[in-house]
């Protein structure tokens, strides 16, 4: 099935956040504290500058190649037979990626809200949905992304409000306390995390206005 | 279990197919048959409790070096 769907690029900021943050909310905290502590929450704030170059480097890459997925034209950046593994992988990590989101969700919904319904419940209800948001098109679910993204941050902004007046900021002194280097350690986490925007690699073609006509000075960036 | 995993994989197939044969999209059947073989196999394997490999132990492995402990 030939995608022909148009989105905007408000819809495309939405539907990448709300891809990340839905991960990254669920798992993100509990992987660094162990390394790095009190400055645990140091971890994020300082990939922010790597995932940058990240989407950086995504984003020159889909410049250089207009209207074609990564898929499309990665045979030729790699050359043909290199190219068409790399084109393989892809599909095959967002297969892996979405099963593994998937049974996230699975777990976090058995172990959190209801411990006695089977697994697999969880797991084929997601799978419908998705399904049947794949078979309706980009458009769809970027449709999807924008309405959960209002949804997702008005819980976080309320859950942040609610526990305001609990908050200790004293508590996060001293920063720094054992160095620099228990910081270092667990950044891969939150930077393979966040490095989930590479999707933006097979949406690009598909936003409504042409926004490689931009002036040549700020195109590479 | 089995009779119902056929039954799904089969409504896909029926959902999907017949509307790429009419469109001559040749490329996009052979991707589609690939995938839905994994994934029947898959399911087929799990269904009949057979321990099917994690990829995960691999791509671990992969990345590990890169992991600082």
């Amino acid at each position: 099935m030939l995608e022909k769907g148009k989105i905007t690029d408000l819809q495309l900021l939405l539907l990448l956040t709300v891809t990340v943050l839905g991960t990254a909310a669920l798992l993100l905290m509990s992987l660094s504290p162990e390394a790095a502590g009190r400055d645990a929450w140091l971890v994020p704030a300082l990939s922010v500058p790597v995932i940058i170059l990240v989407a950086l480097v995504t984003v020159n890459l889909g410049l250089r190649f207009p209207n074609k997925t990564i898929v499309e034209y990665a045979p030729v950046i790699f050359g043909r037979h290199f190219g068409k593994a790399v084109a393989l992988v892809y599909p095959l990590g967002f297969i892996y990626i979405g099963s593994i989101i998937l049974s996230q969700f699975s777990f976090f919904l058995t172990t959190a809200f209801m411990p006695d319904t089977p697994f697999l419940v969880f797991s084929m209800v997601l799978v419908l949905l998705s399904a049947w948001a794949v078979r309706g098109g980009i458009e769809v679910i970027a449709r999807v992304g924008q309405f959960a993204f209002w949804i997702f941050m008005a819980s976080f902004i309320l859950i942040f409000a609610l526990l305001s007046n609990q908050m200790d900021f004293s508590k996060l002194l001293p920063v720094l306390e054992r160095g620099i280097v228990p910081i270092l350690k667990p950044m891969p986490v939150p930077i393979a995390f966040r490095s989930e925007i590479f999707v933006v690699l097979m949406l690009l073609p598909f936003l409504n206005q042409p926004w490689t006509d931009l002036p040549s000075g700020q195109s590479s960036w | 279990m089995i009779f119902l995993l056929i039954l799904a994989f089969a409504f896909i197939a029926w959902l999907e197919v017949p509307g790429m044969i009419q469109k001559k999209q040749k490329g996009e059947l052979i991707a589609f048959w690939v995938i839905w073989a994994m994934a029947f196999t898959l399911s087929f394997l799990m269904a009949m409790g057979v321990k099917v490999p994690n990829p995960t132990k691999f791509i671990q492995e992969l990345f590990m070096p890169l992991v600082p402990k």
